[in-house]
């Protein structure tokens, strides 16, 4: 693996509530970034992403620790080396977009290119502000002030202005959050395929897993202040680390389980839960002797079937439908276990009552995956 | 370590809105300036103060409390603090009853007039407060006022006859109404300023929940006025205590003395001057004002509101069907009586010659102007510097309030905290106090600046940079942060991010705050009368000696060519800010 552009090791920043009690907004966070990957933080509200991207910027002063963007080191707590926003050569693209009131969309994106030490002539700026423009889609918007333009336009602009100067890094600020969910999407698959073409690396934050999803290359969730799995989409959804993880990527039925786990013919583990016993292929070295276990599974993992028998042997209950959603592309139905509320996404089309239904649920147990809780 | 479950990380979730401790970037170019600039002005308010107070309590090398004896056992000090505590209560509230109507209805909704209303709520910074004084004067003054005359001419025909009034502007009426006319501007500017920069779906949102009108006024838009609206309270109130040609020319004939105006006879009419006591009254000043500035800093503080925050929207316009004109004739009204009609009585008797009901207006001339003012030497040449010098202060003064402020928006240590207050110290400070200061300090040896236009120009910043303070404190925090982040990773320095970013989004509040200097200084009355002399008159010092020895019709001329001047000034630079600002509308 080639050198990564971002390094970031050991980073901390505390910040001090109200009564003097320190909080630590990032907690000893190593994260490396490479030439051209799209690496997005995701988690919920308070999980650090946002302080740990501005860190990254300059935007906040670390309490310790050391980042290194491209071959600057741009901040070392043991050197005392914090080098200051201007001087970084990255771009950034802000949530509420911070695109200047006073300045027309012309002058919003050439900014970058006036704060140099080096005088570009004014016929360059020119093409490379058109150029750019279309690139993001709004090739004839230059006379225009930010009042005018719609979100997605504002947006856009704010894009091209970061995109201007062909930085190696560009860092987003959950951008998204304030367009609406159409245009959204459309942004999402334009930026996914300017990265794609332009090169350059992306660290974007967001609360959004589903968005997390689609554009990273690769995802870091974050939880108070660390890192709680890094890894490809498809790996964190397939294989969560943990239950945090479980739960935030992706929807997950869980059922704690006991200790006492014991084989089964056919192979597999057998596990006691509240709902009896689950049995699941999977191996788990890594599991806590003693300490809380939870088993999981996705919704789609998840066959629902109607009848008065059970259909298997083994993960098998009976239960009490409570909801059925209708999402277009699934359906989302909820259902009672002695208790417990569990949910199954199905496309198939079924006759069922929307409540009140008695079903049986089951799953595979080479799906049920077992975890640190 | 294992991590806890999304959910019960929501009570973290205050993260975004903990208050966060202020990271402390390092020291740019422009801090430092902004720094320097601010202590070298502190310096210049907090040294002859302190010199001053210094001189007093230290009396032939002991320490004495004479002062405060002589000040507390002044005979009628509880009545003039009452009565002063009570006019600037009163006229503040009433200003900002106006100043708030008018700012509401003009923009938000579509009784505005466009340019008519938009500026000339602003009209009365043009005028001096003593020209409007005086204009009242030769208004509403029981016998020889014009208006009294008209109304007494009319009530003839009734069979109603009088022999004077029916009104007196010498009474408490008189004061509190003309002191308000005068503040109505400064609460204005403020509000209207805030309502530009509110969010408007703040109020769509509560129209959309049932509240009518009125509930969405009170409780969103007034609350979420509350930086603007206290910052007016600020600034009326500073005005109001410190202000000496109104209570003057109109409270003392009606028996009511206020402290600016004891303090000022304490040093100028009695022979030997009661400093110490004038020092102990100002003292009392101050103690009120701040009070009324620490309550602002909090309402500051609590909630700043970002204003310009980068994302740009549009506001919806309430139309008022049947109230439009009504409501516009009542904002022309006020323009009516802040400036016109004083201005009227000031041009009626300039060029009558005389004050007097019986007008020859056959032989109306401009004699008056020409030998008091044009062909006086004394007058033209105070005139000359009171404009320079008005200009250059205000210039630096206004600068400097931008980069101050700033700074203290982003530094909160206890320097800066000491910086501020050392800067607004002068505003609760009676201004012949501080004319008296700087005689003591800079007038004799070392400095030798007695007599100078130097002195004139450091003793006017010292007397206004607190106003232009206020104003900026608020302009600046209405600026969303994000916008000078965004032009940090743009690549543009500290410095570069203030003037290309920074200031543009204020100069509104900037041209208003120049105008405000600039007319403060000009037709600055009681340190003119302190250091200027006939050696290097000003305005200020010239319309004293008149007022006291000259006529009328030269006090009418003189006020006038000044008020004159001051308009044709800030007309051209409003047009001008219009223009800049265009992309606001």
């Amino acid at each position: 693996m080639s050198k990564p552009l971002v390094e970031v090791r050991n980073l901390s920043k505390t910040f001090v509530r109200q009564g003097g009690e320190e909080v630590f907004a990032v907690n000893r966070i190593d994260l490396d970034v490479h030439r051209e990957e799209f690496m997005v933080l995701v988690g919920p509200s308070g999980c650090g992403k946002t302080t740990l991207l501005r860190c990254i910027a300059g935007l906040e002063d670390p309490d310790d620790g050391h980042i290194r963007v491209g071959d600057q080191v741009v901040y070392d707590s043991g050197r005392g080396v914090l080098v200051p926003p201007e001087k970084r050569r990255i771009s950034m693209v802000f949530q509420s977009y911070a695109l200047w009131p006073h300045m027309t969309v012309y002058d919003n994106v050439k900014y970058p290119l006036t704060t140099g030490r080096s005088r570009i002539p004014q016929a360059e700026i020119r093409e490379r502000v058109e150029q750019v423009l279309a690139t993001v889609g709004i090739p004839n918007l230059l006379e225009q002030f930010p009042k005018q333009l719609s979100g997605g336009q504002q947006q856009r602009v704010a894009l091209a202005r970061a995109l201007i100067l062909g930085t190696d890094l560009i860092l987003f600020d959950e951008p998204l959050s304030n367009v609406d969910a159409k245009v959204r999407e459309q942004l999402r698959l334009e930026l996914l395929a300017m990265q794609d073409r332009l090169g350059f690396a992306a660290i974007f934050v967001t609360h959004d897993q589903t968005e997390a999803m689609i554009l990273g290359d690769t995802i870091a969730v974050l939880g108070r202040g660390k890192v709680a799995q890094i890894g490809a989409p498809r790996d964190i959804y397939a294989r969560p680390a943990n239950q945090y993880v479980a739960d935030f990527i992706g929807s997950a039925n869980k059922l704690p389980v006991f200790a006492s786990a014991k084989r089964v013919d056919g192979g597999g583990i057998e596990l006691d839960s509240p709902l009896g016993p689950l049995v699941t292929t999977h191996e788990q070295p890594d599991l806590d002797g003693d300490g809380p276990a939870v088993a999981i599974w996705r919704p789609e993992q998840f066959s629902i079937s109607i009848g008065p028998e059970a259909p298997q042997e083994v993960n098998c209950w009976q239960g009490v439908v409570t909801a059925r959603l209708f999402l277009g592309s699934h359906e989302e139905i909820i259902i009672d276990v002695n208790g417990t509320q569990l949910t199954v996404w199905t496309t198939e089309a079924l006759d069922l009552d929307a409540r009140g239904q008695r079903v049986w649920v089951h799953v595979d147990p080479k799906n049920l995956r077992i975890l640190n809780a | 370590m294992t991590i806890e479950a999304a959910r019960s990380l929501q009570d973290n979730d205050a993260m975004h809105g903990l208050p966060r401790r202020r990271t402390k970037p390092c020291a740019t170019a422009l801090d430092r300036i902004s720094l320097g600039v601010a202590l070298v002005l502190a310096l210049l308010a907090v040294y002859p103060l302190g010199l001053l107070v210094t001189e007093l309590f230290w009396v032939d090398g002991h320490f004495s409390f004479d002062a405060i004896v002589n000040t507390a056992t002044m005979p009628g000090l509880v009545v003039i603090v009452v009565d002063t505590v009570i006019m600037v209560i009163a006229c503040s509230l009433l200003a900002l009853a106006i100043a708030a109507a008018f700012a509401w209805l003009n923009e938000r909704t579509d009784a505005r007039f466009g340019f008519l209303t938009d500026t000339l709520p602003l009209l009365p910074f043009m005028v001096p407060p003593v020209a409007g004084a005086i204009g009242w004067v030769l208004l509403l003054s029981p016998r020889a006022g014009y208006v009294n005359g008209i109304v007494r001419a009319l009530a003839e025909p009734f069979g109603i006859s009088l022999r004077e009034g029916p009104f007196d502007i010498f009474s408490w009426g008189g004061l509190i109404f003309v002191m308000a006319l005068y503040q109505v501007p400064y609460a204005f500017l403020m509000i209207v300023s805030g309502l530009r920069s509110l969010d408007p779906s703040l109020e769509e949102q509560s129209r959309i929940s049932g509240a009518g009108l009125f509930e969405t006024l009170r409780r969103v838009t007034l609350r979420a006025l509350g930086p603007s609206i206290a910052g007016a309270v600020l600034l009326m109130a500073w005005q109001g205590f410190a202000l000496f040609s109104v209570p003057a020319i109109i409270g003392s004939p009606a028996g009511i003395e206020v402290l600016a105006v004891r303090i000022v006879r304490l040093l100028t009419f009695s022979y030997p001057p009661q400093v110490d006591v004038a020092l102990g009254l100002s003292m009392i000043v101050a103690a009120l004002v701040s009070v009324t500035w620490i309550v602002q800093r909090k309402v500051i503080d609590a909630g700043r509101n970002s204003a310009f925050g980068g994302k740009a929207h549009n506001i919806r316009i309430i139309r008022l069907g049947a109230w439009k004109w009504p409501m516009r004739g009542l904002m022309l009204l006020y323009i009516f009586a802040a400036a016109i009609m004083p201005l009227c009585a000031l041009i009626i008797v300039s060029l009558n010659g005389f004050w007097s009901l019986s007008i020859k207006w056959g032989r109306l001339s401009l004699d008056a102007f020409r030998t008091n003012v044009f062909e006086h030497p004394i007058t033209a040449l105070s005139l000359w510097n009171s404009i320079v010098i008005g200009a250059v202060t205000a210039t630096v003064g206004i600068l400097a309030a931008a980069l101050i402020s700033q700074y203290l928006l982003r530094h909160r240590s206890g320097l800066a905290r000491g910086v501020d207050g050392a800067l607004k110290l002068p505003a609760v400070v009676s201004h012949v106090v501080i004319g008296v200061a700087f005689v003591i300090a800079f007038a004799g040896p070392p400095f030798h600046l007695g007599g100078t236009a130097l002195i004139l120009g450091m003793v006017y910043l010292v007397l206004y940079l607190p106003q232009a303070l206020a104003a900026t404190d608020a302009a600046v925090g209405q600026v969303g942060v994000e916008l000078s982040e965004a032009s940090r990773l743009a690549g543009a320095s500290d410095m570069q991010t203030f003037r290309r970013i920074n200031l543009p989004l204020i100069l509104g509040s900037l041209v208003a705050g120049w105008s405000l200097m600039f007319t403060r200084v000009a037709g600055d009355l009681t340190a003119s009368a302190l250091l200027s002399g006939t050696g290097n008159p000003v305005v200020g010092f010239r319309i004293l000696e008149i007022y006291t020895n000259g006529s009328f019709a030269a006090l009418a001329a003189l006020t006038l060519v000044l008020v004159a001047i001051t308009f044709a000034i800030i007309a051209v630079l409003f047009a001008w800010q219009r223009h800049l600002m265009a992309w606001s509308r």
